[in-house]
């Protein structure tokens, strides 16, 4: 009688294991992720798949509606300045950081047993829509990633059709004269849209800053600058105010939100709709 | 007139022709080709051409300040060196031009300008009177170089820590990295607008500081003598003050901190004048705005499209000559 006690235990006691074990994996995959970010262009993916009640932290620019594309979304989240000790008492189940964030906090975190997720971010409009997908299976969303993907890709093949329209000449300025020549996202932006980008035809590889003269010499179409209003008072900004660009000829001004561009996310299929949207340039005289 | 007045005129004509020529070439300075001829026609016939706009609204008023600030720190430095008799003297060794670019810099950066349009050059005028005022209870009367010197890296210490604070805490994300700018100086895109902005104040300190060229004369045969000659010391002090106060406060408001200027000039020129300090003034104005102006005309051609400060070529020429100065004036230091 003892040994068949005990064996119905040991049973007894086996069945029980495997149910505590597949209800714990059951309700692992229904738990969601709690995600935390310090950078801003991770905060835009993180706000973009992961619901607000999970999202732990993001990084300090997340609201900034100059910087953040997703703004709006991320009112009432706690913020961070990419700081282990502001993390670690989120206890986050993921933390989402790049290349460019701080390295320590890295560190320190990876050595208190957080999970850490050292993004390679995206380069190019194809990476960016590869990427979509990619870090909505990460962040839990596969199905949501999958088809945010397929919706950008449907767009752009769309742009990319009637992007042989030549436009025109356009040039990014930003204050202090900061634009993108040759391999650099807005360039990519502006030749998606069917315009010929000023920096790269004046040689600027990678991004920099033009001078006010080289503006003048070769005037633009279509001059693309910031949105941004709030506090203007700094000599950088001052430079788009300077009277010599009150009488560039015929031409065309913009303004986009810097948020738009700024990181290589969804959004900036937005930005060149609006550029493939203009009229082309008007046929000036000689 | 005396043999030796015409042989000075005629050396300060030559300057002039000199400073001249410094101008329209750097006229012809720039990142982009431009035909000076051409530019000019177009200007005068009132076309608003491309060549015409780089010229009136980019290079003119590049090359009226560098002539200004120019003029202005040499003046300035050499009134110093006439009033302390003291051969270290210049605005920015003193800290009278990082005293100036403190009261730019909160001016600007924490929106003053938008309650009163002359904010930053009257801040920095204020706060460059601070600056003088602070030397002269520090160092004014029977003090040492020594102890002017050491009084002015205080003063430029001090001065460069509050611009680095007020910078980090002002609302715009720009401020931060426009320290250098403050710090190093620069004349790279600035408009006409900042001509008209400081013209007005830097007239009327040159002109108290030119009246103060035989005080400062009679001053080299000691202050006594100064005053039996009939100069009030303190009417001819407030009105040198108020003077270095106004033109170096409006050149630091719109070209920042530029080190130096005040120091070489003087130097390289006093022997033209005959050592009298108050015909200096005229010789180191003329001669500090040829050497802004060549050091400006150096910038644009070593680096045309990466900006270089403008400071740095000046700190370049006058840091070694500072050092040549502290070392053949050593025994007279002690």
């Amino acid at each position: 009688m003892h040994a068949a006690h005990y064996r119905s235990s040991f049973l007894q006691r086996c069945v029980t294991a495997v149910a505590a074990m597949i209800m714990a994996l059951h309700s692992a995959q229904a738990k969601p992720l709690r995600v935390a970010s310090i950078n801003l262009c991770t905060d835009q993916y993180v706000l973009e798949f992961v619901a607000h009640a999970d999202i732990v932290s993001l990084s300090h620019l997340s609201n900034d509606a100059d910087y953040s594309a997703l703004w709006q979304r991320a009112e009432n989240i706690p913020r961070n300045h990419g700081m282990a000790e502001e993390l670690l008492p989120l206890k986050p189940d993921l933390v989402l950081a790049t290349a460019y964030t701080p390295g320590s906090a890295v560190q320190l975190l990876k050595q208190q047993g957080v999970r850490v997720e050292e993004i390679d971010l995206p380069n190019t409009i194809d990476e960016m829509i590869i990427f979509t997908e990619k870090i909505g299976a990460l962040l839990g969303k596969p199905e949501q990633g999958k088809q945010l993907s397929a919706t950008l890709r449907a767009r752009l093949d769309k742009l990319k059709a009637m992007q042989h329209i030549q436009r025109g000449i356009a040039l990014v300025y930003a204050p202090n004269g900061y634009t993108g020549g040759k391999n650099t996202l807005k360039d990519e932006i502006l030749t998606t849209a069917g315009w010929r980008n000023l920096a790269s035809e004046l040689g600027m590889d990678g991004y920099g800053n033009l001078p006010l003269e080289a503006l003048l010499s070769q005037p633009p179409d279509l001059l693309i600058v910031d949105d941004s209003t709030r506090n203007t008072n700094s000599l950088a900004q001052q430079l788009l105010n300077h009277p010599a660009l009150r009488n560039l000829p015929n031409h065309q001004t913009i303004k986009l939100p810097t948020h738009l561009w700024l990181c290589a996310t969804p959004q900036l299929i937005d930005a060149i709709e609006q550029l493939a949207s203009l009229p082309e340039k008007t046929d000036k005289s000689p | 007139m005396t043999d030796q007045s015409t042989q000075q005129n005629k050396y300060l004509w030559l300057l002039l022709l000199v400073v001249a020529v410094l101008f329209v070439i750097a006229l012809t300075a720039g990142p982009t080709a431009l035909s000076l001829g051409n530019a000019l026609d177009d200007m005068f016939s009132g076309s608003n051409g491309l060549d015409a706009t780089i010229l009136r609204d980019i290079r003119l008023p590049r090359a009226l300040l560098a002539l200004m600030v120019g003029a202005t720190l040499g003046v300035c430095g050499a009134a110093m060196q006439g009033l302390l008799r003291n051969p270290l003297a210049c605005p920015s060794v003193i800290g009278i031009s990082n005293g100036a670019a403190l009261g730019a810099v909160v001016a600007l950066y924490f929106g003053w300008s938008g309650l009163f349009f002359l904010a930053v050059p009257f801040t920095a005028i204020v706060s460059a009177g601070i600056a003088t005022l602070l030397i002269f209870l520090l160092a004014g009367r029977d003090a040492s170089v020594t102890t002017l010197i050491l009084a002015g890296v205080a003063i430029n210490a001090l001065g460069g820590a509050l611009i680095a604070l007020a910078l980090n805490f002002a609302p715009n994300p720009y401020a931060m990295s426009e320290l250098v700018y403050w710090l190093l100086g620069s004349l790279a895109n600035r408009s006409i607008d900042d001509v008209y902005l400081a013209l007005p104040f830097m007239l009327v300190g040159w002109i108290f500081l030119l009246r103060s060229s035989d005080y400062l004369n009679a001053l080299s045969l000691g202050e006594d003598t100064a005053h039996s000659l009939g100069f009030s010391p303190h009417r001819e002090r407030t009105q040198l003050i108020l003077g270095v106060a106004l033109c170096v406060g409006a050149a630091v408001a719109v070209s920042g901190s530029i080190g130096f200027v005040g120091l070489v000039v003087p130097h390289l020129l006093r022997p033209l004048a005959n050592n009298e300090p108050g015909k200096l003034l005229s010789f180191a104005a003329v001669g500090g705005a040829a050497l802004v102006l060549l050091a400006d005309c150096a910038v644009q051609w070593l680096s045309p499209w990466q900006e270089l400060k403008l400071g740095v070529i000046t700190s370049l020429v006058g840091g070694p000559f500072f050092l040549y100065l502290i070392l053949s004036t050593r025994n007279s230091l002690q």
